[in-house]
């Protein structure tokens, strides 16, 4: 009896140390922490806010405000299905805005290995356009708080860009506002040469936004003669823009 | 003594829970805890009300949103509150053909009445919004209204220990965008508005009303005047909207602003007509200061417009046909709601 007491604690002793050992192995990495990032580029350049831009009339041109939504953000992976990054991001390019401006996504964590893509939709997906805005915080990109929610119709604004333009000496300010479930752009495909991702791995996959396709690809736009948008007030410039915008990204 | 306080007096109130071993015999709303249903009194007539599962009137709610109807710090340069357009008196208009906000900017359009808002299916004269609790959040980003982010005017609240105390009490959280839009629309949901002399006539058994406004009654239910196609039911309005031929081109294009459909252009939410004697002056822009002048518009048919009403035909109507007319819609005018006192501003408010 005494035998089998001394084999079974010398047993136990055993299997803990074990444990113990398997406790002191340092963790398997397999994820890497990835976020999206987004540059305007206008003229060749990096947009600068507030500087003079030549348009596609050749007309001096300004940005004053670009700020938009991407709902569904996520990376491609090599046999087409989507890792997702984000149901909804907030971008905002005003430099003075409290904590600088917004082009980034949050980091989240997907599982390492390579990538073909980045997918996502332009506007505010229609399950989160229909929310009582009250019920974000204000971190949330969603909150009220960034002044993209047209209270009178009680929706997002997707796009909500505005800025000056002179032709024949005259400034005269543009806007477009975008929203509406009808305009939301589902489905945009940006294709990468493949995005190796390591495990462990913090990375920013930069997505360009080209300012000058935005009035140009696929639709033409002359902000000197139609440059005032808040939808449903103009619905045809809306849609024009909302195409553009969807079809400007790299 | 004012019939909310003497009804509620009566009795007893159910809790929030619905549970009966938490009825009480109270004397005054201020006595009800704060999860109490607020007891709203619907006349007869009236349908049952319904409100929002994740917002019920309670008697906190109310109470808080009665506070914040009347808060001037909700206003850029803290100068309007919600009561600054929508006055008591004139059934929540302000008498005003545009209402000013914030530095005197104008807006486009003539403040609505609030009588029996509880019962709208949407809100603003084009239908933009569904409820009462998403309404709520339209004034304070407007530029012409309070032309403050609503987060901006809830952190003042939240920089008030008077507020972060209510609040508490309330909800059990610091002032939220959430708390202000449920306590104002709670607030909103009691301006239950149905005791007027055509009431006590109609659906209390009284018989009150004079020959002259019966004959007014029946002029606005005829065949030849139409009133009653649109303003019909026992709030005066099928809800419906309508271009009546007020102007050749609408630069605020009405419904079609929400619908985007150019069938919608130029039409407008039909108003309540409850209390209208006192909500002029009328229409969407606040053009006609008078009765007469509406009567006129819709006498003459209205200028052409491609969408306007089928109904806007015209008609012809005698000085002495009008003046019952007009004496039947002065007969639709509340004075117990123009003066109940749980509308009023409280009394410690600063």
């Amino acid at each position: 009896m005494k035998r089998f007491l001394v084999f079974a604690i010398l047993g136990l002793a055993f299997i803990a140390a074990d444990c113990n050992r398997e406790d002191e192995e340092p963790a398997v990495v397999s994820t890497a922490l990835v976020s999206i990032k987004v540059v305007p580029v206008i003229n060749g350049e990096q947009l600068t806010m507030s500087k003079l831009y030549k348009d596609n009339q050749n007309h001096d041109y300004w940005f004053a405000t670009l700020k938009f939504y991407l709902s569904n953000i996520a990376l491609q992976k090599e046999d087409g299905s989507a890792q997702p990054l984000a149901d909804v991001a907030f971008f905002d390019f005003e430099p003075n805005r409290q904590g600088g401006e917004l082009n980034v996504t949050e980091a989240v964590s997907i599982p390492g290995g390579t990538y073909t893509g980045v997918i996502f939709d332009a506007g505010v997906r229609q399950d989160l356009n229909s929310q009582d805005p009250a019920v974000f915080d204000n971190s949330h990109p969603l909150s009220i708080k960034n002044n993209m929610y047209w209270t009178w119709s009680t929706q997002y604004i997707f796009t909500k860009n505005e800025g000056y333009v002179i032709h024949n000496n005259d400034t005269t300010s543009w806007f477009v506002h975008t929203g509406t479930a009808e305009l939301y752009q589902p489905g945009i495909e940006v294709d990468k040469p493949a995005i190796d991702i390591a495990p462990g791995e913090t990375r920013e996959i930069v997505l360009e936004l080209d300012l000058d396709g935005l009035l140009s690809t696929p639709n033409v736009l002359d902000l000197s003669v139609d440059g005032q948008s808040h939808t449903t007030d103009n619905m045809a410039l809306a849609r024009a823009y909302q195409e553009n915008f969807a079809s400007s990204f790299r | 003594m004012n019939r909310w306080i003497t009804i509620v007096g009566l009795l007893f109130y159910v809790s929030f829970s619905g549970c009966e071993k938490d009825a009480a015999v109270v004397s005054t709303i201020e006595e009800l805890p704060n999860d109490a249903l607020y007891p709203i009194v619907i006349p007869p007539g009236f349908p049952k009300m319904e409100f929002p599962a994740d917002n019920p009137p309670t008697v906190g709610r109310v109470a808080l949103g009665r506070e914040l109807f009347y808060e001037k710090a909700f206003s850029l340069d803290s100068s309007l509150a919600c009561a600054s357009c929508h006055l008591q008196e004139k059934s929540f208009t302000d008498g005003m053909a545009i209402s000013p906000g914030v530095f005197g900017r104008l807006g486009e359009r003539n403040s609505p009445q609030l009588a029996n808002v509880a019962y709208k299916p949407l809100f603003f004269k084009d239908g933009g919004i569904p409820t009462l609790e998403l309404q709520a959040l339209a004034p304070f980003d407007a530029h012409f209204e309070f032309d403050l982010n609503i987060v901006e005017a809830v952190e003042r609240l939240q920089n008030d220990p008077y507020y972060v105390q209510r609040f508490q009490e309330v909800f059990e959280d610091e002032p939220s965008v959430y708390g202000v839009t449920r306590a104002l629309a709670s607030f909103q949901r009691t301006f239950v508005s149905g005791n007027s002399r055509y009431d006590k006539h109609v659906f209390q058994g009284k018989n009150v009303l004079t020959d002259a406004e019966l004959n007014g009654m029946a002029l606005f239910n005829s065949e030849e005047l139409k009133c009653a196609e649109c303003h019909s039911g026992v709030f005066f309005t099928d809800y419906s909207y309508k271009n009546i031929g007020l102007k050749t081109w609408y630069p605020d294009s009405g419904r079609a602003r929400i619908t985007v459909n150019p069938a919608d252009a130029g039409k407008f939410e039909v108003p309540s007509l409850r209390n209208v004697a006192v909500t002029a002056p009328y229409m969407f822009d606040g053009r006609f200061q008078t009765l007469e002048e509406v009567i006129d518009h819709f006498a003459s048919g209205g200028v052409d417009h491609r969408n306007k009403s089928e109904l806007l035909t015209g008609f012809s109507i005698s000085d002495a046909e009008k003046a019952d007319l007009i004496a039947f819609l002065n007969t639709l005018t509340d004075e117990s709601f123009l003066n109940n006192p749980n509308f009023q501003k409280p009394k410690n408010q600063r």
